[in-house]
């Protein structure tokens, strides 16, 4: 499903993150590692957000190659949401949902699995980092993607949430889409059953399990 | 949704050049005349330097706020706005075009007002040359957000200043203005100067005495007020992590000074310059000590503003007061006094920087 090879990601600082081929099947995946480590770099570039060196494809289609058609199956929800703060949760989700394709029935179902109700009618100015992380994850389950990609997704929510949302990740699952999952959390593994279990450190990706 | 793109893409553009639109609106309105309009258009039409100089004037607006707009696609906040690229090319320019049309209002009005006067004069190649150009600026403008879609961002890097490895507290509100606002400075500091630099002119012909001066100074103080808007919005929100810290009342003093009087220094440099002799020095210190106290009694306005009064009332009403007591001959120093209590009472509140 996913495939990455000769991948390099440098920067003018001397940080770099490289490796030779990853292949990953459908199913959910882990990327554990320390702070720092490069795991948002890795997905960021995954995404389409930011360039990288070497190749990346998805059910065959590459991302340098077509990289709207790429980017419009991957989703992706950062560590640390960022968001003009002025707009308000509804105003964002229509817009997503709009570029996404996706209706009005999965908007009240995400919103509800999410626990976010009228608060979305608020600037973002006005949100607790749990609430613009809600925010980060319900525009990330928008639509039709083929892989979702949560950035640390279990940190800053309330204990409620984090099984709603383990609930909501399995059910995607069940629907046939892939995750991509980061944690620097010990416990985090025992949460799902992983087709494979990723780490990165100095630099490096190897493959832990699966 | 168009609502939606405005108030992401049309207000903050304003908002980020604000000075600079004040600054057309007060040239084209205050300072000319509907009259002295239509000369220049018609000039604009007969000459074929002056026709050039307008569409220059058009890219150059354009090349800067296709830059502002381009550089906000790159802040960690708008990249949501990435997935604008899963539009279609039509739904894409019809979003664009509505944004485009509001960011460039202005010279648009002005192109359909030179229209209107090639119209009534029967030369129309130039509107018609103006109107092709205008098209093609828009083409070049939605080209490059189309592509600058389809890329990647490019990563945010922070690099380690060499020159000032470390800036100090006082300096960073003119950093924050410098990196977010330049627009604000050079507008402020513009009418600012030019104004103040009219007062003198008319002094030196001899015909005022000092007041006339120290009414200047006040004007030029008034012109600052965005500026000291911008400095309680900047201290409330962007340093209110330094709230928490235990910072005695002479520091916070300190540091406030700092930033107020190096935004205005060129305002006191021009008082030095224009009072150079030896006799002069104690007007140069009693109108120093005046511009600085009327900046620090502003700021003092605005911090109270913001907690419990009208400031509108307050701030006219502070104008015309001090406008009074400059025409009564009350002591500069005793003016000064009382923005200096202001400033003071401001900076006091546990809840201020």
């Amino acid at each position: 499903m996913l495939e990455i090879s000769h991948f390099k990601k440098a920067y003018s600082t001397g940080f770099e993150l490289k490796f030779d081929s990853l292949q990953l099947p459908k199913g959910i995946h882990l990327i554990k590692g320390e702070n720092g480590s490069g795991k948002s770099t890795l997905l960021k570039a995954i995404s389409g957000i930011h360039s990288f060196e070497g190749e990346i494809s998805l059910n065959g289609i590459s991302l340098k190659l077509e990289p709207i058609r790429f980017r419009k199956m991957v989703n992706y929800s950062d560590a640390e949401p960022m968001f003009p703060d002025f707009l308000n949760l509804d105003e964002l989700i229509a817009f997503v949902a709009d570029t996404k394709g996706a209706d009005v029935a999965q908007i009240r179902h995400l919103k509800t699995e999410l626990g976010i109700g009228d608060y979305a009618k608020n600037p973002l100015a006005s949100y607790s980092s749990g609430m613009l992380k809600k925010a980060g994850l319900i525009l990330a389950f928008l639509g039709n993607p083929q892989l979702i990609i949560l950035d640390e997704p279990f940190t800053t929510i309330d204990v409620e949430t984090q099984d709603r949302l383990k609930k909501l990740v399995l059910s995607y699952v069940v629907d046939g889409k892939s995750f991509l999952i980061t944690s620097h959390l010990a416990d985090f593994e025992k949460l799902f059953e992983y087709r494979s279990i990723l780490e990165i450190a100095d630099g490096k990706l190897s493959k832990v399990y699966g | 949704m168009d609502d939606f793109y405005t108030k992401s893409f049309v207000i903050p553009f304003y908002k980020a050049f604000l000075g600079f639109f004040i600054l057309v609106i007060l040239i084209s309105t205050v300072f000319m005349e509907f009259k002295q309009h239509v000369l220049l258009a018609e000039r604009v039409l007969e000459n074929d330097q002056f026709f050039l100089g307008v569409l220059g004037a058009f890219l150059t607006f354009e090349i800067f706020q296709e830059r502002y707009q381009l550089n906000q696609m790159n802040d960690l906040r708008y990249r949501v706005f990435h997935s604008l690229a899963f539009f279609s090319i039509p739904k894409l320019l019809k979003i664009q075009l509505s944004i485009w049309t509001k960011t460039h209002a202005l010279l648009l009005i002005y192109a359909v007002f030179l229209s209107y006067i090639g119209l009534q004069s029967q030369s129309l190649l130039k509107p018609i040359l103006l109107w092709f150009f205008v098209l093609g600026v828009f083409s070049l403008d939605f080209s490059l957000f189309y592509f600058k879609l389809r890329r990647p961002f490019p990563d945010k890097v922070i690099s380690k200043a060499i020159l000032f490895p470390r800036i100090p507290f006082g300096f960073w509100f003119l950093k924050h203005l410098a990196t977010n606002r330049p627009m604000l400075i050079i507008a402020v500091k513009l009418v600012s100067l030019i104004l103040l630099n009219g007062f003198f002119f008319s002094y030196e012909s001899g015909g005022y005495d000092l007041r006339w001066i120290a009414f200047g100074l006040l004007c030029a103080a008034f012109i600052h007020f965005p500026v000291w808007l911008e400095k309680v919005r900047f201290d409330a929100e962007e340093l209110s992590y330094f709230l928490n810290l235990p910072r005695f009342l002479f520091l916070k003093i300190r540091h406030q000074l700092t930033s107020i009087v190096l935004f205005i220094l060129p305002e006191l440099i021009l008082i030095g310059i224009k009072f150079n002799g030896e006799e002069l020095g104690l007007i140069v210190l009693n109108l120093s000590f005046f511009f600085v106290s009327m900046n620090l009694g502003l700021l003092g306005l605005v911090v109270f503003q913001s907690q419990h009064i009208d400031w509108t009332k307050a701030i006219i009403g502070a104008f015309f007061l001090i406008f009074l007591m400059i025409l009564f001959s009350v002591p500069f120093y005793l003016i000064a006094f009382f923005g200096l209590a202001a400033f003071i009472l401001a900076v006091k509140n546990p809840y201020r920087i």
